[in-house]
């Protein structure tokens, strides 16, 4: 290790210190433009002179908040559950089993990444109206069932996981299953962490997909709803939406929060066990 | 308004031409029966869905009251409300008029207009109810007229006049006097060269973007912006090349905001904190300001907008169009009558900060009180309307000038201003930009 100056030291803080106020001052601004009231302007100042928790009420009010939040939940909770399935069933196929072809069937797989969404989000819309699942929650969460980013982070989870222990696996008569769920699901938890953030932050963000399916407003997500509030060309209170997008913030932190351990495990995965 | 407009078409331009590129080649199987107009049976009855554009969950009460009245009127008929947010709208009425399911009776705006009536997905309201023109503000009606084609594909609805709104005290400030607003494009210069010459940098004119002032005005200044047969653009003046010196030589001088050449910047919150002399010229404006910054909305002050030559401001309203093959004609085109009659209107101008685009409802008393001349909101209420009832569509942007087109200007307009390339330059490649533009159009 080399060692670091306190003046080193300090030039590090700092730049930490710039990169989070970058990062948390739009949070920071929301909030607090959440925090005032209706008496004073929104435009001057930073601080709230009389601060209130009555824009939240409001937007509780104004729209049904809960519901919105209910709604995503359910797509969230979905999209988690089938893309972990889904992308790590598919990428231990990937990446192990020893068929022909799995090469080809991947490389196709990377390829359909690089159609933009707006350029089949037409298609994929007759699709599921000929399903029947226009304006349906299913269909907000169909097409996202599986992600192909997500196949490719467990494929390479599942790449890294030294053959010697699968041999063993082998030898101590473990069938094929049982190496999956036993040997590799275990050592590729980082990675089911990331599958599990990123398809539940796809599916919390997502606006324009569930725009184009969904058509009654009992049925909309978050997203719409809190688009609902801002945007208006008649109708314009940024404490309003600040508060919407505060409220629509919270769970997001809180999951991340909860995951945050697994998460920075994945993110480093696949360089180096112990 | 008109600077919304501006970023929203900007930003969904491109998008909705490969939306459309996509959408054209195959997949065709549920498209829209697009052939022959719809014939009334004069039997009012069925489930007609009805689309708003963002009027969800401010107006909520007043929309759900003119559907309960309706239905109240027509046993018969039931009306499916569904409201959806202003961004995306478009997107989704290109894949609803893909999949064959666009509403009966459907918002529209200026440009989700040209999006169906285009490709032919609008009924003709005028052959299904010709009398109805009558009721209407002059311009309001012949919005929907198009190009090469009789008939009429939506019914007006309402509007927001463009007015002028200004901080009095900044005004002051500046040496200019508060009750002699500018009134032509050339005067409205003058004043903002005043006001960098009086700020001392702390406060600006107005916002620099191009975008949401051309061709308006162009045609203020008297620029003939088509030639007569309409087949050319001819903007190519000394006159637009004045505009585009001054444009440049008010940006050098610190009239505009630096970064407002690119749009980013926020023009309410610069108003909102007396940083701008000059606010967005709407109506709905005021309101925000009144709500979001109280004491820069007790120094605001209203005029008549800018209109120059003109003499009149254009006019921009929402509309109702109605699908071509619905199963309800006569149902959906009553409703879309009701919403748009005079009462209905004005009971939505007293909910919303909007005008009726129906002549009746604009004689209504709140239109003309001015109260004792001293809030900002009656008074630009008042305004606004004496503006509306003698807007005219040749001030509004013709139709040739579409997004592309606009955008093809703006880009040369942009170099100009920051000084990169000489005004003259700059306007004439704008022009043969927009004519190549025009004839791509043309010829497909």
């Amino acid at each position: 290790m080399n060692r670091t100056t306190p003046a080193g030291l300090a030039g590090r803080y700092l730049t930490l210190c710039l990169m989070l106020v970058v990062m948390l001052g739009p949070i920071v601004w929301q909030l607090l433009t959440s925090l005032k009231s209706r008496q004073e302007s929104v435009y001057d100042g930073l601080l709230p002179s009389s601060p209130t928790l009555e824009n939240y009420s409001r937007v509780a009010e104004s729209f049904p908040l809960f519901a919105y939040v209910g709604n995503t939940l359910v797509v969230c909770a979905l999209a988690v559950v089938s893309n972990c399935l889904f992308a790590s069933m598919g990428g231990y196929a990937l990446s192990r089993a020893g068929w022909r072809g799995r090469q080809v069937v991947f490389t196709v797989l990377v390829a359909t990444l690089m159609f933009p969404f707006e350029s089949v989000m037409i298609s994929m819309f007759l699709t599921v109206r000929s399903m029947g699942l226009a304006d349906t929650l299913v269909g907000v969460w169909l097409p996202g069932a599986v992600s192909v980013l997500n196949l490719f982070i467990m494929r390479a989870a599942f790449l890294a996981v030294p053959r010697e222990m699968e041999e063993a696996a082998v030898l101590d008569g473990a069938s094929e299953w049982q190496r999956f769920t036993r040997v590799f699901l275990p050592s590729a938890k980082g990675a089911l962490a990331v599958v599990c953030i990123t398809s539940f932050m796809g599916a919390w963000d997502d606006f324009l997909w569930p725009l184009i399916v969904l058509t009654n407003s009992e049925n909309y997500t978050l997203q719409l709803g809190l688009k609902a509030l801002s945007g208006s060309s008649l109708v314009n209170d940024p404490r309003l939406v600040a508060a919407g997008a505060i409220a629509a913030l919270l769970p997001m932190m809180l999951l991340f929060f909860c995951l945050q351990r697994y998460f920075f495990k994945g993110v480093g995965e696949g360089s180096i066990k112990t | 308004m008109r600077h919304t407009r501006g970023i929203r078409l900007l930003t969904s331009g491109l998008l909705l031409a490969s939306l459309l590129a996509t959408a054209a080649c195959g997949l065709s199987a549920s498209g829209e029966d697009t052939s022959g107009e719809p014939e009334r049976t004069g039997r009012i009855a069925g489930q007609i869905t009805f689309r708003t554009l963002q009027l969800k969950p401010n107006f909520t009460e007043y929309v759900q009251g003119v559907i309960d009245a309706f239905e109240k009127e027509h046993p018969d008929v039931r009306v499916k409300w569904e409201d959806v947010p202003g961004e995306g709208y478009n997107e989704k009425l290109v894949a609803d008029a893909q999949a064959g399911t666009l509403p009966d009776v459907v918002n529209l705006n200026t440009d989700s207009f040209q999006l169906l009536a285009d490709r032919g997905m609008l009924a003709d309201v005028a052959a299904l109810d010709p009398k109805a023109r009558a009721d209407f503000v002059p311009g309001a009606w012949d919005q929907y007229r198009l190009p090469g084609r009789s008939g009429v594909y939506a019914y007006p609805w309402y509007v927001t006049p463009e007015i002028l709104t200004f901080n009095a005290r900044l005004y002051r400030a500046a040496g200019l006097d508060p009750d002699k607003p500018p009134t032509s494009v050339e005067q409205y210069f003058d004043h903002a060269e005043r006001i960098a010459d009086r700020s001392g940098g702390r406060y600006a004119a107005f916002m620099a973007d191009p975008q949401g002032r051309l061709p308006g005005d162009w045609q203020k200044m008297g620029v003939p912006i088509l030639d007569e047969r309409r087949d050319a653009f001819v903007f190519d003046t000394p006159k637009a090349v004045e505009w585009v010196e001054r444009m440049r030589d008010l940006y050098a001088k610190g009239a505009m905001p630096r970064e407002s050449l690119t749009g980013s910047q926020d023009i309410n919150q610069l108003y909102g904190s007396g940083r701008l002399v000059f606010g967005p010229g709407s109506p709905g404006f005021i309101k925000d300001i009144k709500d979001n910054a109280p004491k820069v909305y007790r120094e605001t002050a209203v005029a008549p907008a800018v209109t120059g030559k003109l003499g009149h401001i254009g006019i921009y309203t929402q509309s109702l169009g109605i699908r071509k093959g619905t199963r309800h004609v006569d149902a959906a085109v009553e409703f879309a009558k009701w919403v748009t009659n005079g009462p209905n209107q004005v009971a939505f101008s007293k909910a919303a900060t909007i005008y009726p685009s129906n002549s009746r409802g604009l004689d209504d008393p709140y239109f003309s009180d001015r109260g004792d001349g001293s809030d900002p909101e009656t008074v630009a209420r008042v305004v606004g309307a004496e503006q509306l009832r003698e807007a005219g569509l040749d001030a509004n942007t013709p139709v040739e000038w579409t997004n592309q087109v606009g955008d093809a200007v703006n880009r040369e307009m942009h170099r100009a201003i920051k000084g990169d390339v000489r005004p003259a330059d700059a306007v004439r490649r704008a022009q043969e930009a927009a004519n190549r533009i025009l004839r791509n159009q043309r010829d497909r």
